[in-house]
């Protein structure tokens, strides 16, 4: 049976990183498709203001 | 052989109507589910309910509410829950109904993963049909959306249910099934542009983490457990658990619910056979969230004992684990192999990872308005494209545009799932009644079938680990002889 503590380490005294850093999602390299692009056709049609129009109440 | 493991999966789906808001969302969702008629039965049977009991043995007063809500409905009333709720029961055994405002489709109960994500992908073609039928009677547009938030601040769940031995207990499984939870994230997650509460963000993994502030609890509307303690077992609960899982994103990929699901089977199995790994994590719902914004793809998990390890290990150490001590299914050692390449691919193959993860899937469909665009990360616009990945309707929907240009692997055909469930589960017998008796049917829910035979009215109990043969049931032409076939079946007698 595997021991969770066979898998951990210590905590390093600073983070690589630090959340919420704003720059933006960075890695990883993504292939563009080529040729007709139906998802840029859709794009065109959508309502660039749709997200703030759109309010819902809580569910479950 | 590892015992089947019965699932189901509850959406409620966002509704966006024209000239409409938030406030109107209660009516609006009732009639959109009202418009669906032909061969349904109404007549839901609420007497088994119990959202107030824990699994760790006491009742809750009373379940909070979100205080926006509660503004909505200010100086309004409902009238009677089931006037509200209006809810359908299909042919195939699956329920419809407005719940707080959002159409929800719960599927019938399924032993296999292929077949439950089969029947989650039909939801969504019923969902989106009420919402026709309710724009050709309103004359208002209707949008419906397979996803877990506003941007607003307001979510609403996609939740899982898996039938569990009450023997079992609530530590065992709450052990075993925690840190996947939060872990499967990774290969589960439906993705989401900006942050709602917490640290900001601009891209996360996950619709829900945000949502998330307690490890556990029994709450679903406010205050979120990342493990719900529901205890409703909708079934037997001397014998039955049912698990309720409400910290998972609404999946548009197939595969993705598909996995999501296998992954919380394995862990259920792990702890029955008391060999789930021990993982202590420190602060499941910060965790959680972490995960989700973790741009580095580390996935880094702190553990109580001040150490920490990460996502990958906590998953390949459930699938070492299910790989030494369980007899692996055909489906779960495939599922087993299926996430070990993912894992492999988020940092070697983004491109097939993304084929079968949405959160990836709608990373790159970001990625090329940003640059179609000239946009950055930051633009509030995303949000909207964000949103359009979720629209049901395939000529309108951005996953369904994604699938046509054959960047992500097509959902399966359907087929006639929203008439028949395909394996001999409980679904089958609720399915048959509501297809053939429905005139006989006075009520119904997931753990029985209430009918009038003559002059009396007779609940049948329908045990849920029961293999109920939809050939014997569909060769009753009276409800007398299909109950006594039932009867049968399930081994009841009048005194039981």
């Amino acid at each position: 049976m595997p021991d969770g503590d066979r898998l951990t380490r210590p905590t390093p005294a600073s983070p690589e990183r630090k959340l919420g850093d704003d720059s933006g999602p960075t890695t990883p390299e993504v292939t563009k498709p080529e040729g007709g692009n139906e998802l840029l056709r859709r794009m065109k049609r959508v309502d660039p203001d749709q997200a703030k129009k759109y309010r819902q109440r809580s569910g479950e | 052989m590892l015992r089947q493991i019965l699932a189901g999966i509850e959406t409620e789906y966002g509704l966006l109507v024209e000239g409409r808001g938030a406030e109107d969302q209660i009516e609006d969702a009732r009639d959109l589910v009202r418009s669906l008629t032909d061969g349904v039965f109404v007549g839901w049977d609420y007497r088994h309910e119990s959202p107030r009991a824990d699994l760790r043995g006491f009742r809750l007063d009373r379940l909070a509410v979100d205080p926006d809500d509660a503004k909505f409905d200010e100086g309004k009333s409902w009238g009677k829950d089931h006037e509200v709720r209006v809810d359908r029961i299909l042919p195939n055994g699956a329920r419809f109904y407005n719940d707080h405002g959002h159409p929800e489709y719960s599927t019938p109960e399924c032993w296999s993963l292929d077949e439950l994500a089969r029947h989650d992908v039909a939801g969504q073609s019923l969902v989106l049909r009420a919402g026709r039928l309710f724009s050709e009677s309103s004359g208002r547009t209707a949008k419906i959306y397979k996803n877990n938030t506003d941007f607003h601040g307001a979510s609403y769940g996609t939740h899982e249910s898996y039938l569990v031995p009450r023997s079992l207990g609530f530590t065992a499984l709450y052990n075993a099934v925690l840190p996947m939870l939060v872990s499967r994230i990774v290969l589960c997650g439906a993705g989401k542009v900006g942050s709602e509460t917490g640290k900001s963000a601009l891209y996360q993994l996950s619709q829900r983490a945000d949502f998330f502030v307690e490890p556990v609890n029994a709450e679903t509307l406010f205050r979120r457990p990342v493990f719900n303690t529901r205890d409703e077992a909708h079934a037997d609960p001397g014998k039955w658990i049912r698990l309720h899982v409400i910290s998972g994103d609404a999946n548009m990929i197939a595969a993705a619910t598909r996995r999501k699901i296998g992954l919380v089977k394995l862990a259920i199995h792990l702890a029955e056979a008391g060999t789930a790994p021990l993982w202590r994590l420190a602060d499941a719902p910060r965790t959680a969230q972490s995960i989700s914004r973790d741009e580095t793809y580390e996935f880094r998990v702190s553990l109580e004992s001040s150490s920490w390890t990460t996502a990958y290990e906590i998953l390949e150490s459930y699938f070492a684990a299910a790989e030494a001590t369980l007899d692996l299914t055909e489906e779960l050692t495939a599922l087993i192999h299926e996430c070990r390449t993912l894992l492999l691919q988020i940092n070697t193959d983004f491109d097939s990872f993304a084929r079968q993860v949405d959160w990836a899937a709608k990373r790159q469909i970001l990625a090329q308005i940003i640059e179609a665009d000239n946009l950055d990360w930051r633009d509030p616009s995303l949000q909207a494209y964000d949103l359009e990945y979720h629209n049901v309707d395939p000529d309108e929907g951005l996953h369904d545009a994604l699938v046509e240009m054959g960047l992500v692997d097509a959902n399966p055909a359907f087929g006639d799932a929203l008439l028949r469930v395909a394996e001999p589960t409980r679904a089958v017998a609720r399915g048959l009644a509501v297809e053939r008796f429905r005139a006989d049917l006075v009520t119904a829910c997931w753990r029985s079938l209430t009918f009038r035979l003559g002059d009396t009215i007779r609940e049948f109990e329908l045990p849920p680990d029961v293999v109920y043969d939809a050939g014997k049931l569909a060769q009753a032409h009276d409800v007398g002889t299909f109950t006594r076939t039932l009867e049968e079946m399930t081994c009841q007698t009048e005194t039981d």
